[in-house]
């Protein structure tokens, strides 16, 4: 189908999400074909309005800097990360063993 | 528009700047005011994302709601957009020799391949100097 040039005028709000996924430079257009064709197909929600998260969350009052967060982290992961990556096939003969409750590595 | 200022959030400055901290760097925090007023753009990558959840349930972070409320309300903002993972960063993280951390390697190939500043205080990052820094 043949393409059409408009010109167009969109809310601030719009245009910076526009910008935010890429569509800002030279390819507005396919950005506003995508849209309406998805709006066309039904596939679009309603944007919902604006929600702040500043000043809705909370830091830890013994780590304000979150000085100590990346060994927080690591010691999520020390118990899966000591596992040996690499199972031992059962010799002829030998039970297997049971199965362990504890996850495996994935 | 003018052309916008955009920059990739690291972990650490997005909770700085949900909790208002003071610990938030001076053109860090102007970054995020100017995309309080939808003035400029941040990205998320996937790996902050994982990284907050990680921090709300090991108790290093009170985010008051579930990791995804969380996410939902910042992206109702069209200045925060998340930032999907892709092979070409995984590969990027895994070429990174200056830190052994999984998600700092991440959220550096998720600067690199938009080619904007990382939102960090990270000295280790800086020093590499793989990516400018936003602080």
């Amino acid at each position: 189908m043949g393409k059409k040039s408009v010109s167009v005028t969109l809310e601030e709000a719009n245009l910076l999400w526009l910008r935010g996924r890429g569509y800002g430079r030279g390819n507005l257009s396919a950005a506003l074909d995508d849209l309406i064709t998805a709006a066309r197909a039904g596939q679009l929600g309603i944007a919902a309005p604006v929600r702040s998260v500043v000043g809705t969350i909370d830091l830890p009052a013994d780590d304000p800097a979150l000085e100590h967060a990346d060994g927080a982290i690591r010691e999520l992961f020390a118990q899966s990360l000591s596992r040996p990556m690499l199972g031992r096939e059962p010799r002829a003969g030998e039970r297997p063993a049971r199965r362990r409750r504890t996850g495996r590595r994935g | 528009m003018a052309d916008l200022h955009a920059a990739v959030a690291d972990t650490h400055a997005l909770l700085f700047h949900a909790s208002r901290a003071a610990a938030l760097g001076r053109r860090a925090a102007a970054h995020f005011d100017a995309c309080e007023r939808q003035q400029a753009l941040t990205y998320v990558p996937m790996a902050v994302i994982w990284e907050v959840g990680l921090l709300a349930r090991a108790s290093r972070v009170n985010l008051r709601r579930p990791v995804r409320d969380f996410f939902t309300d910042l992206f109702t903002n069209p200045a925060y957009h998340p930032y999907d993972l892709s092979p070409e960063q995984v590969y990027l993280a895994d070429d990174l020799r200056f830190t052994r951390d999984p998600f700092d390697a991440l959220i550096v190939a998720a600067a690199r391949t938009l080619d904007l500043p990382l939102i960090s205080r990270d000295g280790d990052i800086r020093s590499s100097g793989t990516v400018s820094i936003l602080w």
